[in-house]
Formats: structure tokens, sequence, C-alpha cells
């Protein structure tokens, strides 16, 4: 399972593929309080991003994946992204 | 795509094959302008058909080897042996890429060095003067219209990194590394995540990416999530062509900007002089005005470690700046443009618009649009408007398709050389399709492609579906009408190659994963079951129209049947010859199996035998070609055992010491014949005949009657073969009843051709595929039988009268030939009928000659897949299988030869 | 039901265009070159014609000449698709008696566009 919904958070796990992000956005709507556990997330497809992107919803662990750097900068509304 | 690589790939080798013997042909025995001809023939197709892929260098090695086989066509170029190796040595190159394409190992960019390499030398050839690799260069970078000369950027470019963020400009200095750094903007469609397609992680993998934006707006409640709302910017380092290989998929969605890290540098000398002004370090300014690189760098790294720099707000650029600074390789860069003012870069920038034009591909066309308003008020509204009206300001028609189309065919009108009784048939048919009008003359037709243009002209600014129209399409469209080809023309081919390739990687990705696919024939075979299926369903619907019509008594709705079931039909039979085609094998991969037996088998036997292949690319269905493979094995033998002679007694008999043995596969419509010929001593037809005689095959009237092809034919009777002595004795026989038998169950016939001290010829004539029988139905005693339609010679029906009897069968005469009949309500076991006036008379043909069959009722012909007959009914040979019919009724089909037989 | 022969000696070309121009409503035919073309299209209903230029036998040009020399087939337009760009190729074509001139490899979505505005059909495709 990709995403385990828990009582307040969703631990992502992986790579969350498309299927994902209508369950996820769902469960995020149903209260404004939910969280992400983003920790072991190591990629997404676009469509889960837009997800995390639009509406940023409160992260309980940041990804521990350097690949996502850039996910942490723009849900932390950094507009633009630099790799280093 | 990669069924049309496998196709591009067979059809390739095949071409460098011909190429190839004809080069070796030309070295053997000289140049010839057919044999040149050929050669560029097949150079010019694989260049023409590799275009397809992104393959470039492979395009352009072939592309280089057509140039100098142009030249030499055309006599410019003298053939040398020279010129012979190094096409061979090309030819043997794009062999090897295409051994790595087929496995999906290719490297393009091993690729680039050996094709630019190899087309130089075959260039060289054409014009040695030519500096090295003129040619190729032009060649090789055929969309990358930046040229590393800009010195600086343009307004534009300034702008749009000046919207990526602040600082962009300096900050992407900072990681510059090559030549030429992008900015990509990337729009994806909202329905793009329907395609497959992924444009986060499109962005992410962009080759050499610096930096990002991601902008969505807030999704609602109620928001679609499957919808993309994503738009992307993105800048890196790459040029221009790794940016369009990679974004091939999602051409039209993006627009990309390239631009020289030279003029980057150069235009970010005034914001790296002003930071440094504003750090005011004075060690770092010394080290500056001194020109002292190493100083600069150690300086500039010791600020940036210290953090030590001014307000937040100019933080990011001074961060930038010192970045540079202490990395800087070189500081020349800073000292020249000193002088140049920010008005005097821009004015610069000015000049290089309009190469940038050309850098800056697909950007939104608004202004296109505008210019085109004015252009068009200005075209020609008369009809007798010459056609250099047009074309003096062809850049700025552009227009999308149907207008590139309509300009044309008025310049076709205007041309000099038209010529009304040839072109304005397809013109007028053409304009009229495309304005829904008829025209009667030029005139009236000329008016209304002027009319058209203009008043699309008008429409066109509000039509919005038109300035979606992609700006490729626009470039592509003005070369049509453009009077610049050279120029344009290379814009529309870069086009165009980037909406038809794929990028290298996602190629390679696919290649790996679709490749040659192995598949478990059993799921083939479901397949063909299911298209069996479906043709029965299929063959339903001419019921249903024909219910429709008497029934429900609608004609219409019977007609709209019918129409539905002329698409049905055609979608199946092409789904069906889809399903066959992927079970089509060449023989070779039976025939392969054989030299080495017969090479092994002779030797054991001390004799000396050669084996001739034949037609070995021949395709089959691989169920019958593995089901021919042990016939096949057993005729050889027969061969090889008894039909070859020894050495020694093919030297007293006159032939050569060495035996010779033919395996030849000829395609003949949708059959194949199989021969198989030996040069040995032949079979004599009495010994065959005593034997079968003796054997009790035959009776003591037929050894009389039999000629010498029937009695030949004898070997192939059950019961003929099963002695052992039979086989000493007449040297064949061994089995030769069950090599019958196989092959009739697969379909075909085999018959034998044998002169006594010449040789022996087998051949098996076998249906190319497992193909879809067409059948002709009719009726005995209100039952459905049908009868293969290769068998039916013609229908007739005769009155009772006109049927004799001859001794105590009932014949009928036909044009003066003799037809046997028989009565298939006897050979099938009904009933007899009761007398009729008329008999319906199916005359079929069989290998004894034509017969006749009496039926009751004839009916349409049909498609069916016949079935083998199964359980009870596979005893009964009068059948050889059944069919479902479309109203779910069983078809039996009968065997015309067993029937017969039966009944005479 | 509209036909379509498109002429290339190349299979792979001819597979291509076969794909890009393909609707349910269009009956593609298929020819190795000139000869082979006007054999198969005399006596058939065919629509528009998509022919290379440089073919064996009967090249493009030729082909195109006949067909409009040809009272049966001089109606039908023709789009004449060669690997030259050079423009007296486009000019030789339109000399021939072809309609429309395009480049190889086509732009998919070119193709598709031309071939719906001449014969119309497949534009919602």
């Amino acid at each position: 399972m990709p995403i385990a919904f828990k009582k307040k958070v969703a631990v992502m796990t992986g790579h969350c593929e498309i299927e994902e992000a209508e369950s996820l956005f769902t469960w995020l709507n149903e209260e404004a309080s939910r969280q992400v556990n983003l920790k072991v997330l190591t990629s997404a497809h676009t469509a889960v991003y837009q997800v995390l992107l639009a509406n940023k919803p409160k992260v309980s662990v940041w990804p521990e994946s350097e690949r996502l750097f850039w996910l942490t900068k723009m849900m932390n509304n950094q507009s633009n992204v630099w790799c280093e | 795509m990669s069924e049309l690589l496998d196709v591009f790939i067979g059809e390739s080798r095949e071409n460098l094959e011909s190429a190839s013997q004809e080069l070796l042909e030309i070295q053997s025995s000289g140049s010839s302008s057919e044999r040149v001809d050929k050669i560029f023939r097949d150079l010019h197709t694989i260049k023409g058909s590799s275009d397809l892929f992104d393959i470039k260098p492979l395009t352009r090695l072939a592309h280089a080897a057509e140039d100098l086989l142009d030249s030499v066509r055309a006599n410019e170029v003298a053939f040398s042996d020279d010129i012979g190796e190094l096409l061979l040595e090309a030819l043997d190159q794009i062999s090897i890429w295409f051994d790595e394409l087929e496995v999906g190992s290719q490297d393009l960019e091993q690729w680039q060095p050996i094709s630019t390499n190899l087309g130089a030398k075959l260039r060289y050839f054409i014009d040695p003067d030519a500096s090295d690799g003129a040619g190729i260069k032009n060649e090789a970078s055929p969309t990358s219209t930046v040229s590393l000369d800009d010195k600086f950027l343009t307004d534009e470019q300034i702008d749009l990194l000046a919207s990526f963020s602040e600082n962009a400009d300096i900050k992407l200095l900072c990681q510059v590394e090559g030549p030429y750094c992008y900015l990509v903007r990337y729009t994806p469609d909202e329905g793009c995540f329907f395609r497959g397609e992924d444009p986060i992680n499109v962005l992410l993998a962009l080759p050499g990416l610096k930096a990002f934006n991601i902008d969505m707006p807030e999704l609602n409640h109620d928001a679609d999530i499957y919808n993309c709302v994503t738009s992307i910017e993105a800048l890196g380092c790459a040029d221009e062509d790794a940016i369009k290989q990679h974004m091939a998929y999602y051409e039209g969605q993006y627009t990309v900007t390239v631009f020289s890290s030279q003029a980057l540098r150069a235009s970010c000398v005034s914001k790296i002089i002003d930071n440094v002004a504003q750090i005011a370090d004075q060690t770092l300014s010394d080290a500056l005005a001194d020109n002292n690189l190493e100083q600069v760098n150690a300086s500039a790294g010791l600020l940036l470690a210290s953090q030590d720099i001014g307000d937040a707000h100019c933080d990011d650029a001074k961060r930038a700046t010192l970045q540079f600074l202490s990395a800087a390789s070189e500081l020349d860069f800073l000292r020249g443009p000193e002088s140049s003012s920010v008005a005097e870069t821009a004015e610069s920038a000015n000049e290089s618009i309009g190469q940038s034009n050309d850098a800056v591909v697909g950007t939104d066309d608004t202004a296109n649009v505008s210019v085109l308003g004015n252009a068009d008020e200005d075209a020609p509204l008369e009809s007798n408007a010459k056609p250099s009206d047009i074309s003096a300001r062809p850049e700025k028609i552009l227009a999308p398709h149907e207008k590139a189309i309509l300009t044309q065919q008025l310049t076709l009108l205007n041309s000099d050389n038209y010529k009304s009784e040839f072109m304005f048939p397809s013109i007028s048919g053409l304009v009229g399709n495309i304005l829904g009008e008829t025209f009667s003359d030029e005139g009236t037709l000329a008016l209304a492609i002027c009319n058209a243009l203009d008043d699309e002209t008008i429409n066109e600014q509000a039509d919005e579906t038109l300035k979606q129209q992609s700006a490729e399409d626009m470039s592509a469209v003005a070369t049509q009408t453009t009077d610049t080809p050279e120029k344009a023309g290379n814009n529309t081919e870069s086009n165009a190659l980037n909406s038809t390739n794929e990028s290298a990687q996602p190629v390679k990705a696919e290649r790996q994963a679709v490749k040659m696919l192995k598949v478990d024939q059993a799921k083939i075979d479901y397949l063909m079951d299911i298209v069996g299926e479906l043709t029965v369903a299929k063959n339903s619907l001419p019921y249903l129209a024909k219910q429709a019509e008497e029934e429900g008594g609608s004609r219409k709705l019977s007609k709209q049947i019918k129409a539905h079931f002329s698409i049905v039909n055609r979608l199946t039979e092409s789904l069906q010859s889809a399903v066959l085609q992927i079970r089509m094998v060449p023989v070779s991969h039976v025939f392969q199996r054989y030299p080495r037996l017969v090479r092994d088998l002779a030797r054991k036997l001390d004799k000396k035998i050669e084996l001739f292949l034949q037609g070995e690319d021949t395709e089959f269905d691989k169920n019958l070609i593995e089901s021919l493979s042990e016939p096949l094995i057993h005729l050889l033998r027969n061969s090889i055992d008894h039909g070859i002679e020894s050495p020694a007694e093919r030297l007293a008999a006159g032939k050569s010491e060495m035996g010779r043995i033919d395996l030849i596969a000829t395609p003949l419509d949708d059959s194949v014949i199989i021969e198989i010929r030996d040069d040995g001593k032949g079979i004599d037809p009495t010994k065959i005949k005593l034997l079968a005689f003796q054997k009790g095959v035959i009776s003591e009237a037929q050894l009389e009657s039999l000629d010498d092809n029937e009695a030949l034919q004898l070997v192939f009777a059950a019961g003929f073969s099963t002695s052992e002595q039979v086989s000493d004795l007449s040297g064949r026989g061994v089995g030769m009843d069950a090599v019958k038998t196989m092959v009739s169950q697969a379909g075909g016939t085999i018959e034998m051709h044998s002169e006594v001290g010449v040789g022996t010829t087998f051949k098996l004539l076998l249906p190319q595929t497992m193909s879809v029988n067409r059948v002709m139905m009719f009726e005995v005693s209100d039952q459905m039988f049908g009868v293969g339609m290769d068998a039916v010679v013609e229908t007739v029906k005769v009155p009772t009268s006109d049927i004799q009897r001859i001794r105590n069968e009932h014949v009928l005469v036909i044009r003066e030939k003799l037809i046997p009949l028989c009565n298939l309500r006897d050979a099938l076991g009904f009933d007899e009928a009761e007398e009729k006036e008329e008999h319906s008379i199916l005359v079929v043909s069989a290998p004894q000659g034509e017969f006749g069959l009496i039926i009751d009722k004839f009916h349409e012909g049909i498609d069916v897949i016949q079935k083998p007959l199964e359980g009870v009914l596979a005893g009964y040979a009068q059948f050889s299988g059944t069919a479902l019919l479309g109203d779910g009724r069983v078809l039996l089909i009968i065997n015309v030869q067993e029937v017969l037989a039966k009944c005479l | 039901m509209k036909t379509v022969m498109i002429v290339d000696d190349a299979t792979t070309v001819r597979m291509f265009h076969k794909k890009l121009v393909s609707t349910p409503d269009r009956i593609i035919e298929e020819a190795e070159n000139g000869v082979e073309a006007l054999e198969k299209a005399i006596g058939t209903q065919v629509d528009l014609f998509l022919v290379d230029v440089n073919m064996p036998k009967m090249d493009g040009y030729r082909l195109c000449k006949e067909i409009r020399r040809n009272e049966a087939l001089r109606a039908v337009p023709v789009i004449m698709i060669s690997t030259e760009s050079a423009n007296q190729d486009a000019e030789r074509a339109y000399q021939c008696g072809a309609n429309y001139y395009m480049t190889k490899p086509v732009d998919a979505d070119m193709l598709k566009s031309v071939v719906s505005a001449v014969i119309g059909g497949g534009a919602n495709e």
C-alpha cells in the first residue's frame, strides 16, 4: 500500500501512482487537520504531486529522499527551486 | 511505433543486403549505371524511412552515402574501389546499428562520432575541397539555430529569465555547464494524464536541469484531480536537440528558448560589476582590478563562506555573484564589456532578434496572427491575380493548412503551364471539397479561393482554436508558400522530426520493454480463436439485415446494417490478417536444420550430396511450418537414402560424383509450393504398379489402366509402404502415406514426379496461413452443408430429363463434357428425395476430374474458420470440418474427395 | 467511404503514412511504384493519391503526369511527399500536376489535417 491512511496522518511510501491521487485528495478534504507523512516517499505521479502542492496539507515528516528536496521547498512556499 | 521499427529494420536489411551484393558485383565485374542506380535507391529508401525514427546518426550516414552515389550516378564522381570499400564499410556500420536497434541497446551518442567520421569520408569523395565536414556541420545540427557567436541575450530572453525569477540569469550562470542553456515553458494539457503523461517527472528528468517553477491553482473540494492543472518552467543547460528529444512526446505543450552560455555570461557582466560594488570588499575589488584570477577565486570563496553579505533583498544575487567569481576560470570577459553600457547590450540584442526568432520555437503566436491580418488585406482579390502577387509577400501568409492548400491551388491555376484540361478537374474538386461549393470554370474558382482566403483571415482572429494551432504548423505551412525554401525547408524538417520522433531515452526504454515479444503460442492461438468467433459473429449481420427488411419491413435499417457490416467486415479482416501475420515465420526456421542433416546422413552412407536451399525467406504460418518439419525430413531422408546413388554408381551412369538435392520454397498466391528435387536414380512406375498389385492396393484392372504418373502417386497410398521389402525394391515408400496424411492435415497436397535415371521431385502445395476459408453453402434434406469454394467449378440447375444413365452411373453432359454425378442424399445417408423436375448440381473439381454433386438448394458463399471434427464426428471422413454460422447453426463442411470415393 | 492510395517504395514509409491517414471511414490502398499504382487505380474509385517522388519503375513525377492524362483519374487530387526539400522538386511536382507538396518525414498532424481537408472525414480522430 503506497498510502496508508491512519486516523490523522496519511503515510506515503515509495512511489505513489496516479490511482492514489483521488483517495488522497478525498481523504485530505474530509477534514482540514489531516496531515501527510512523506518520510519514505520516493516519487509520485504528477497528479499526486498536484494534490500535495495545490492544497499544501500539513506535513508531519518531510521526505528523506534527496530527490524530493524540491517538494519540501515548494510545499514551504518557495516559488522556484534551484538544484544544487 | 515499435512495430514500425521492426518493419523498417526488416525492410532496410533487405536494402542493405541488395546494396552490398550490387557493390560486390561492381567490384568483381565493373560499375554500371544500373547497379549504381540500384544501390542509390536502396540507400535512399533506408535514409527516407530512417527519418521516421530518432536515429539521426544513421540517417545522416545513409544520406551521405546516398549523396555520394547520386554524384556517381550523375557522373560527377567516378566510381573507384576506394569508394566501393567505403560504401561497404558504411553499409556494415548501418547493419551493426540495426543489430543494436533490434535488441534496443543503441547508444546514439556513440553513433554520433562514427556517423560524422564515415559521413565526412564519404563526402570527401563528392567534394574533396569542401572544408572538412562543412556539409556535415550543416547536417549535424539542423535544429540548433542558436549560434555560439551570439554575444548577448535578446531582450526577449532577458525578460523570460527575469520572469522566471529575480536574478535567474546570474544564478543560472553559477551553474552553467556546456555551451547552451535553455528555458522551457511546459504547460501540459488538462487531459494529459489520460494519455499516460506525467509532466512533473518529465520535468525532473530534463537533461541538465538547474531550476524550475511549478505553478498550479488551489484545487477546490470538487476539483477533478485527474485534470492536469500544473504548469512548469524550467532552466537548465543542454542544447535544443537534447530538449526537443526529451520533450518529443509533448509536442505542442511546451516552448523552448535556447541561448548560448557565453551570451548569458556577457549579459550578466553589468550585474556582476554592480554586485561586486555593493559587496564593497576591498580585497575582491582589488583582485578584480588586477585581473588576478587566483585572488578573485580565493576572496570570493572566503566571502561566500563567511556569508557576510548585505541585506536580505540582494542576498541571492550577491551570493550568486560570489559563487560565480569563486569558481571563475577567466576574467577577461569582465574587462572588455566594462565599457559596454546596458543600452549597447540591448542594441546588439536587438540585432540578433532575427536569429532568436528561430531559436524560440513555438512561442505564443498572437503576434503572428496580427501580422497576418495586415498581410491579407493586401492579398489578391482579383481572380487574375498573378502568382507573383502572392509570392511577393509569402512569409506573411502564415495560415493553417487549408489556407496553404488553397493558396497552392490558386498558384497552380495561375501558373504558366496550367492546362485547363488536365488540371481543372482535380483543382476544382479539391477546392470544392474544402469550400463546399462546385465550380464550372476557372474564373469563379479563382474568385472563390480569393474570397475564401480573405474571409478566413477575418474569421481567424476571432477563432480561438486557430490560435491554438501550434507554431510548428504555421511554419510548416509557410514552407509551402514561401519562396525561401532553403531555410524554411530545414525548418519544416526539424519540426517534423520533433513531432514524429521519439526521444532517445524513451525509445530505449520502450524498445527494451517491447523488443521482440516472446509470447506463449497458446495465447496467439486463443486470439485466433476469438477472431474466428468474431468472424462468425460478424456473419450474423447480413442475416439481421435480411430480417430487418423482411420482418421489420425497414429497408433503411437493413441498409444501415449492411453498411455497418462492411465496416465490421473490413476490420475483422484486418484483425485476422494481423493475427495471422504474427504467426508468420520464414521457412528458413525449418530449412536451416537441413544442411546439417543432409551432410551427416550422406557421410554415414558414403554418398556425396549437396543440398541447395531456395526461397528460405518465404513466409509461413508457424504451426504449419512446424507440422511440416517432420514430413520434409522424411522426404529428404528418402532422397538421400534411396534417391541419390553411391558415387561409383553415379560415375557409372555418367553423372557427376556429387549428388544434388534442391529444397525450394516458392510462394504462389495464398499458397506455398515446396519442392524437393533430387538427381538420383528415379522410380520406375511399372515396379510400383506391380508392387501395388501384389500388396492388394490396386486391382488387376487398374494394373492395366493406370498410366505412369498415376502409378507414381501410388507410393502415397495407404498399405503400400508398410513392408520393409517394398522400400528396398522400389527405393521409395517408407512412410509415404504418413507424409501424405501430415500434408493433407495441414490442408495441402503432395504429388511426385520421377524419371528413371534422372531424378525424383516431390511437390507440396500448402496453404500459407490457417486463414479463413470461403465456403459455398448448400442444402441437402433441410440441412446446411458447406464445400470449400476453391473446389467449386460451377453451379447448374438441370431438368431431370437431362441426367443420363451410363451403365450404372448417373452422368450429365455440360458443354460436351461428361460429368459423373453423385447424389449427396445417398452419400450422406439421407432418404431419397421425391421425384423432382429439376435438379441443382454443384460441379466440383477433384484430382480425378470434375464431378457433379446433386443437392437440394444452393446458398450463398460465406467466410468461416474451419474447425476439425471432434468427438464422435471425428470418424466421419466425409466431413473435413465444422464451422459456426452467424445464426448459431453448425455447418458441416464436406470433404469432396472422400464423398466422391464413397459415392462412385 | 473514401479511398486513399499511398504510393511509396518503402514499406516503412507506406505503413507510417497509412497509420496516419487511416480512419474507419477510409480505405487505404497501397502501391510500391507508379506502375502498380496505375494498375490498381484504374477500375477502382480512388479519392486521393499520396505519392512519393523517388521510386523504381515509374517515379512520382511520371505517375502524376499519367494521372492527369488519364481521363478517369484526372480529377483525383495528388499530394506529393518527397524526401527532397529542394525547391525545384516542389516546382517540378506542381508542373507535373500535383496539387500539393510536402516534405518527408511529414509532420504527422499536418498530413492528417491536409488529407482531411482534401477528402474530408477523420477530423475528430
